[in-house]
């Protein structure tokens, strides 16, 4: 297979998208196996980590790896035994999770294996929660669209403030509340206030958070605080397509619907005062924002147009997947380095959107205090994205020497945060002595936590940890088991003030419906891939 | 700003910072101010060195104002809500649970009609269908004549679905109706239209935003055709039924 082929040179012209030979050879055994068939590829390693053997899905390069806590473990049981053989097969019905993770590890040019962090859930492709690692070197590796998710360069901003939780009570946080709704464009089909036009676009495309700060909607000392700051250099905007630029141009600045939101937060626990200092977060009781969104709309027109290239390419040379949602290309082939720009583009714009979406949450904090943002102390703590492909450098031991050695790895994240330990050259200057600020955004009414990457996750899973809570229910299951009004209640009695723009999301977003957050950060704190520095929770969120 | 480590700018006094903010911003103003007196030029893109405009300022305050009036997020509070307010069926579709996203099930007595139900499946989860009422302006401008090609039967579901969800999101035109004209399998085609309004947030009720269509598990059953042989030719007509799952 793949990654037995010797390493050389890139052979150029890469023509076909992918070679014939990692066809995976689709055999009758994988379909018709009983649930405890399936069960014996499945081991428990640790009380943290269950690993998926090679042969469990067709075509398996790499074995795969899912960092589990007793819940999740349930929960994928479940989910695989309600998948397997005896269902009714015709129609319907969706991958489970542990399927997922393993057909990703069947893509050709994967190294070491492919990773599900705790708050894993089935999705489309890749699972969300999935790490997955391509060996730069090996001309067969692959780049796929599927491995980052429609909404490319979705990510977490933390802004910290000087004001106290008491600053904000009663009266003054329903204005508060209130004005940011007002500020922020939310929810389905709502235009952006920033002004654009295509010129504009273009620059954004290519500038990310630079254009935010020529044209001083962004501070200078943000993109120090970003995530490459805030800009990818691959980008190019011109393997953008008319059609995707056309839906960015009205939907800068705007948050979207579903799961995106802006919260107000209050530092609920510290657990790591240094680090917590060094982020100026340090005292119990501060308030915080923390906003939640992706790319819009020109990321998901980026990411189908990828999908549907890479498609047709694969339909063309006759390649078939386990998924076919898994269409990928090999990185230096012309459709692997197309969509490499275009969603280094989308990235880009993403930054923008949230540096645009924080330009007016602070005009909404300066209008309710009556204070200027630079007087709140208004200040990124950080910004990270956790849909995303990324070109790293990784050390990885040599299988045939033992020797560690350098790699440069296409690292896709998928619904997972990278968490860089102390010292990495790639982190900002404040956070080199106590690793990279990871966010994790909770649920609607519960925590959030701001973490540090750690040294073991950086050689356990190409330093990346959870990225939320993952979902336990499904959206109707929500809406079915969750009464509107309760839901409200609930969120009223704990003090949290709330707008949402779509009536259905109340109950969609509920905290019930979430897998509990605190599980999540802890399992991964024990697992060694992050720890937890501080706890947020909330007390305003705007949603879409 | 780049060569600035963080430490240096942190201990930067706050006001200092401040005030060549503002006076960078009080330029800006003057130049914009200047540029508006000689030629009829409403931005000046060139200039790297500015501020946010006082267009953009006015943009804010005037949405600021405008969303302050719909009071939308006071009156959905106190709404009663039923289940039958979100996805309405009106049509041969219906609703299925995936975890994070939303799968849609749509059948008919042809690829045709199943196409039809579908396309109404995914409007019906962005908003409320029956509030929709035909606009004979907006259907001509934005639902009439949708043609896409596609390379096999799954690429032409992909593709029928995307282009529906991208009119929507190139115009706010949801139909209340979908008609197919024609679905030829050959040259893998589908001509449709529809008729319905451009959304408006005051009139209308804001569902899930659908980010994308997936080909993940997506299905298509063709009518008296149980396995997967592509290479016979497929009846357009009898029970034809329809798996999506939408990422949300």
């Amino acid at each position: 297979m793949a990654k037995n082929k010797p390493r050389g040179p890139k052979k150029t012209p890469v023509k076909m998208a992918l070679p014939k030979s990692v066809i995976p050879k689709q055999s009758l055994d994988f379909k018709n196996r009983t649930l405890e068939q399936e069960k014996s590829f499945l081991t428990k390693v640790n009380p943290t980590l269950y690993k998926i053997d090679v042969g469990f899905v067709p075509g398996m390069n790499v074995p795969a790896y899912v960092i589990v806590n007793d819940e999740l473990e349930q929960l994928l049981l479940e989910e695989l035994a309600s998948s397997a053989p005896g269902g009714d097969k015709r129609g319907g019905g969706f991958l489970p999770a542990l399927k997922q993770v393993a057909n990703v590890a069947a893509l050709p040019g994967i190294v070491k294996g492919s990773f599900a962090m705790p708050d894993v859930h089935s999705g489309y492709g890749f699972c969300i929660g999935n790490v997955a690692a391509f060996d730069m070197d090996d001309p067969d590796a692959v780049v796929s669209p599927g491995g980052v998710g429609f909404d490319i360069n979705c990510g977490v901003r933390l802004i910290r403030t000087n004001l106290r939780e008491e600053d904000v009570s009663g009266e003054k946080r329903q204005e508060l509340c209130q004005s940011l709704f007002d500020h922020v464009p939310v929810g389905v089909g709502q235009d952006g206030v920033i002004p654009m036009n295509l010129k504009d676009l273009e620059d954004v495309l290519l500038m990310g958070m630079d254009y935010c700060l020529r044209e001083g909607y962004s501070w200078p000392e943000d993109r120090e605080h970003c995530e490459e700051n805030g800009r990818m250099l691959l980008a190019d905007p011109s393997k953008v397509s008319k059609r995707a630029k056309k839906r960015g141009v009205t939907q800068l600045g705007t948050l979207g619907a579903g799961n995106h939101y802006v919260e107000v937060q209050v530092v609920d626990e510290i657990f790591d005062e240094t680090a917590a200092q060094r982020m100026g977060i340090g005292t119990v009781g501060q308030v915080c924002v923390m906003i939640h969104s992706g790319s819009r709309g020109l990321g998901h027109q980026v990411a189908t147009d990828a999908l549907v290239e890479m498609d047709r390419a694969m339909t063309r040379d006759g390649i078939q997947l386990n998924d076919r949602q898994l269409s990928c290309a090999r990185i230096g082939s012309d459709e692997g380095q197309q969509y490499l720009a275009a969603m280094s583009a989308a990235a880009n714009y993403a930054w923008a959107n949230r540096s645009c979406l924080t330009y007016l949450v602070r005009r909404a904090f300066s209008r309710t205090f009556e204070k200027n943002a630079e007087d709140l102390d208004m200040h990124l703590v950080y910004d990270t994205s956790h849909n995303i492909a990324k070109v790293e450098e990784h050390a990885m031991i040599d299988p045939e020497t033992g020797e560690p050695e350098i790699k440069k790895l296409l690292v896709h994240r998928k619904g997972s945060t990278r968490a860089f330990p102390p010292h990495h050259p790639l982190i900002p200057v404040s956070y080199q002595l106590t690793g990279q600020p990871v966010l994790i955004g909770g649920t609607m009414g519960t925590c959030s936590y701001v973490l540090a990457g750690t040294e073991e996750g950086m050689d356990y899973t190409f330093g990346s940890t959870c990225h939320g809570a993952g979902r336990a229910l499904s959206r109707n299951a929500s809406r079915r088991k969750l009464d509107h009004e309760e839901v409200l209640k609930q969120l009223e009695d704990k003090g949290i003030a709330i707008r949402v723009a779509s009536p259905k999301l109340v109950t969609e977003e509920a905290p019930e419906s979430y897998k509990d957050v605190i599980h999540v950060v802890d399992t991964c704190e024990r697992a060694g891939i992050s720890r937890k520095v501080v706890k947020l929770r909330p007390i305003a969120v705007v949603k879409g | 700003m780049a060569d600035n480590d963080d430490d240096t700018t942190a201990s930067t006094p706050l006001g200092k910072r401040q005030s060549s903010r503002r006076d960078r911003r009080a330029a800006r103003a003057t130049e914009t101010a200047q540029a508006t007196d000689d030629v009829v030029v409403v931005r000046v893109s060139s200039n790297s060195n500015r501020g946010p405009s006082d267009e953009l300022e006015r943009r804010i305050a005037a949405s600021v104002e405008r969303r302050k009036k719909s009071n939308v997020a006071a009156a959905l509070l106190t709404v009663d809500l039923k289940e039958s307010d979100y996805n309405e069926i009106l049509g041969t579709y219906e609703y299925l649970d995936h975890t994070a996203d939303i799968q849609l099930h749509s059948w008919g007595n042809s690829l045709g009609e199943a196409l039809e139900a579908l396309a109404l499946a995914l409007f019906g989860y962005m908003t409320k269908l029956s509030l929709i009422q035909v606009n004979d302006q907006d259907s001509a401008d934005f639902g009439t004549d949708s043609s896409i090609s596609a390379h096999d039967l799954t690429s032409l579901v992909f593709n029928f679905l995307q282009e529906w969800l991208c009119i929507f999101h190139e115009s706010g035109f949801v139909p209340r109706t979908v008609c197919v004209q024609s679905v030829n399998l050959e040259t893998f085609t589908v001509v449709s239209s529809g008729k319905g309004e451009t959304m408006k947030s005051h009139k209308h009720v804001q569902g899930t935003e659908v980010k994308a269509v997936t080909y993940s598990n997506l299905q298509v059953i063709p009518a008296n055709n149980d396995d997967d042989d592509e290479s016979s030719p497929l009846d357009t007509t009898g029970r034809w039924d329809i798996w999506v799952i939408l990422d949300i």
